[in-house]
């Protein structure tokens, strides 16, 4: 494959998700936005390197979703001294400083979120946010879907008295 | 009743800032030519040629240039004539004679002589590159056309910068181009005054 070839698909797909995949970051990480941005950053350089092989992926979104979550799963049993820190910034710190819409909705999500293990929270993640069924959910993990939906069920039951504050009612668009 | 997705949606929306894609890129490729040097698969020092960029400010979405590309071409002068050429978000009302736009980006154009050697569209060395950032400026001031433009040389370059107009996206414009051009500095301040940034442009990084 060409290097332009490559760099304009990337560069396009970086473009086109970078967004969703620094959202899914952020629930991973429950809020800490740098090692949010370090997680994009490091599945996007994976992605890089092993374009031909996303592009020939059924779903490359999907695809760059598990090299995601996979590097969120790598980090959490890397010992937090030996994590590098984010390379670069955002574009620039004026316009890089967001807030949510609504930051106490933000707090109790991300505080029940971090209430979850990380291979919990990734099922979440994966099962509730990209809306992966539990075989795609297994695959990306590396689990079997005996344990997704166990794992699944347990998550479900922590957030559902987590979120007792803003919901009486969760309901989940998937089927466990 | 509330539903999970909807509530990890709205929690994890910030508003994204701009997204800085350059970076990406220019990490993708260092890992992947890291990667290949590690393999054997290219030789040692054909890292060379960072180019014109090195220590410029310039958005690092463009890297080295193919390998077998001569670090210095040497370009004939050429006059700038009427155009209206849209390449992604940039629009140039004037192009010089006998040169092309190899590459487009969110973050750039880059443009070369007609059947340059170097055809790899991501490369500086030896072409004329449009970049939108958001740094500062600095440099010699000059007043064109009711606008500010900073010029800088540096090596075996040249630069202008000016602020993007009212309406266009927040930021500094820049035209970057070799020595070996010909070009004079108000050619150039000529040519960047005519380049209209639109909204789909990104800032890159310096």
């Amino acid at each position: 494959m060409r290097t332009s070839d490559r760099d304009a698909e990337f560069t396009a797909f970086v473009t086109a998700q970078r967004a969703r995949l620094l959202r899914a970051a952020r629930l991973l990480a429950v809020g800490d936005e740098a090692l949010a941005e370090d997680l994009v950053q490091t599945t996007l350089t994976k992605v890089y390197i092993a374009w031909p092989k996303v592009q020939r992926a059924d779903d490359p979104v999907r695809y760059a979703h598990r090299m995601l979550t996979n590097a969120f799963i790598d980090e959490t049993r890397r010992a937090y001294r030996g994590r590098e820190r984010t390379e670069a910034q955002p574009a620039d710190p004026a316009t890089a400083v967001a807030e949510p819409a609504d930051p106490t909705l933000r707090d109790t999500v991300m505080a029940a979120l971090t209430g979850l293990a990380p291979q919990q929270r990734a099922v979440v993640v994966l099962r509730h946010w990209l809306d992966l069924d539990v075989e795609a959910t297994a695959q990306a993990l590396g689990c079997s879907t005996g344990t997704v939906k166990s794992t699944n069920s347990r998550a479900l039951a922590h957030l559902r008295t987590a979120l007792a504050d803003v919901t009486d009612d969760l309901t989940t668009r998937s089927t466990s | 009743m509330t539903d999970l997705t909807d509530l990890l949606d709205r929690a994890s929306d910030l508003g994204e800032p701009p997204m800085p894609v350059a970076d990406d890129l220019t990490r993708g490729r260092a890992a992947l030519h890291r990667r290949r040097r590690r393999n054997g698969l290219v030789a040692l020092g054909s890292m060379c040629a960072l180019g014109v960029i090195a220590g410029f400010g310039a958005p690092a979405v463009l890297d080295r240039p193919a390998e077998d590309s001569p670090r210095v071409v040497e370009t004939p002068d050429s006059e700038l004539f009427a155009a209206n050429q849209t390449e992604g978000p940039y629009t140039f009302g004037k192009l010089p004679v006998g040169w092309e736009v190899q590459g487009s980006y969110p973050q750039g154009v880059t443009i070369a002589p007609v059947g340059f050697p170097d055809q790899e569209p991501a490369s500086f060395v030896g072409k004329l590159v449009i970049m939108y950032d958001q740094n500062p400026v600095s440099g010699e001031h000059r007043e064109y056309n009711g606008r500010e433009f900073y010029t800088n040389t540096e090596g075996d370059h040249d630069s202008v910068r000016v602020r993007t107009r009212a309406g266009e996206p927040e930021g500094i414009v820049s035209v970057q181009y070799p020595d070996s051009a010909g070009w004079d500095v108000e050619t150039m301040i000529e040519f960047l005054d005519a380049v209209e940034v639109g909204q789909g442009a990104l800032p890159g990084l310096g």
